[in-house]
């Protein structure tokens, strides 16, 4: 794509909005970050996008997001990762349309144990969690995303589900 | 087997990464401990509860919101034609001065007067240039890119300096150097081949800067009447470990540049 003219932009924008929305979520900790990332990430998409050579629109864009998050919280190593007027689970999540009032509740309140338990991980195991099992990405793919050896991303993410299960224990107690 | 090897082999599982023989491993593993079945079970019951978050979706008057604010942001998508000028004037002022000063510090200096450009006005003439895109391929991977932006550059009596834009982008391997190759006299024959020391293409969104400094041109040189070409190469190399090298395709192996001298 050598030149992109506004229109492009906007039916970029139109079709992959929620999708950088909910991977901007994912991957932080608070509602006030992903707001951030997601703004950030589509400022750099608008800017870049004349550059974009083709390919997949996703997988440009979720390169985007994760370089803009990594970015972001290097720059901020000293900022507080919680706000005190922002407390984690605040995403809201939806229960299966047609579950009945009980199965509502525990599907809801076992989403918002685990968004909670998310936001407490580190940076790293947080985004190897989310590029796999909610991205769906395989090693290699990983390995291109975070620009880090493939051999690494087994280590990294099989440290990143002990910490979630740890973290989740202990919510359980 | 330690609980860190124990994790390890079980993320392999869930992921279908594991070796035969670590199947074997694991299998033992689990057939011998409860505890170890237990906290199988348990990763897979997290995953798949991670696979069933609800997508979250931002307002529509948050989106209107976004593309407002995208769409009003100043971009400052390339350098402007009066920046590329100031800058390139003030990388040939700066070099002037360090070539000054290292002709000062000579006990004998050549004769001074002669500098020859690589430009990007040069360059916009190259057929390759045009897209300004250097099509780098590994071994035996998928053609990666190494985005090309500006480069501009010059030689003195006594060293060379070229400048490049670049964007290392999806390239899976982002070190970087530059060979310059030089036909100072014309004769097709390249008298001087030089590499630069190599540089670290990091992988952060947009161009970085690379300034490549070539070794101090033989003596015989510095004040012959220039009418050659300089051929650069740009040689990527992995970062990933795996031995992969990236290089140019055949066809685009190189940007042939036209040397011009100009009285200074």
């Amino acid at each position: 794509m050598a030149c992109v003219s506004g229109q492009d932009f906007d039916s970029i924008y139109e079709e992959q909005a929620d999708y950088v929305y909910n991977l901007s979520c994912r991957l932080s900790k608070t509602r006030s970050d992903a707001e951030d990332l997601f703004q950030e990430s589509f400022l750099k998409a608008y800017r870049f996008l004349p550059k974009f050579r083709g390919g997949s629109i996703k997988s440009w864009l979720r390169r985007i997001v994760i370089t803009t998050n990594i970015s972001s919280h290097r720059g901020l190593k000293n900022k507080p990762s919680v706000p005190l007027d922002e407390k984690p689970g605040w995403k809201e999540s939806l229960p299966d349309e047609g579950a009945g009032p009980e199965t509502v509740a525990v599907q809801t309140d076992t989403a918002r144990q685990l968004e909670e338990a998310l936001s407490e991980l580190t940076e790293d195991a947080r985004t190897v969690l989310v590029l796999r099992e909610i991205e769906g990405l395989d090693y290699q793919e990983i390995a291109d995303a975070l620009e880090i050896p493939k051999g690494t991303v087994r280590s990294r993410l099989a440290r990143a589900r002990e910490a979630l299960r740890v973290v989740l224990e202990g919510r359980h107690e | 087997m330690n609980r860190e090897r124990l994790e390890e082999l079980m993320t392999g599982l869930l992921d279908d990464e594991l070796s035969a023989e670590e199947q074997v491993e694991l299998d033992e593993q689990l057939a011998a401990s409860e505890e170890a079945r237990g906290l199988l079970e348990s990763y897979r019951s997290q995953a798949v509860s991670l696979r069933a978050l609800v997508q979250q979706k931002p307002t529509q008057a948050r989106k209107d919101a976004v593309l407002r604010h995208v769409k009003s942001a100043p971009v400052p998508l390339r350098p402007s034609a009066t920046n590329n000028f100031i800058w390139f004037i003030g990388t040939i002022a700066a070099c002037f001065l360090f070539f000054s000063a290292s002709m000062a510090l000579r006990p004998v200096g050549p004769p001074e007067g002669r500098k020859l450009f690589l430009s990007a006005r040069e360059i916009q003439t190259q057929p390759l240039a045009q897209t300004h895109q250097l099509v780098l391929k590994p071994g035996t991977d998928e053609i990666k890119v190494l985005d090309s932006g500006d480069l501009d550059g010059f030689l003195t009596a006594g060293a060379a300096v070229v400048n490049l834009e670049c964007d290392g982008g999806q390239v899976k391997g982002q070190r970087l150097k530059m060979r310059l190759s030089l036909d100072l006299d014309g004769d097709d024959q390249f008298d001087l081949v030089q590499e630069s020391e190599t540089f670290l293409i990091d992988g952060v969104v947009g161009y970085e800067a690379v300034s490549a400094r070539f070794p101090t041109l033989p003596e015989q040189y510095h004040d012959e009447a220039l009418k050659g070409q300089a051929r650069l190469e740009l040689i990527g190399d992995s970062m990933s470990g795996d031995g992969l090298s990236l290089q140019f395709r055949p066809e685009q192996s190189f940007l042939s540049l036209p040397l011009r001298s100009t009285e200074v």
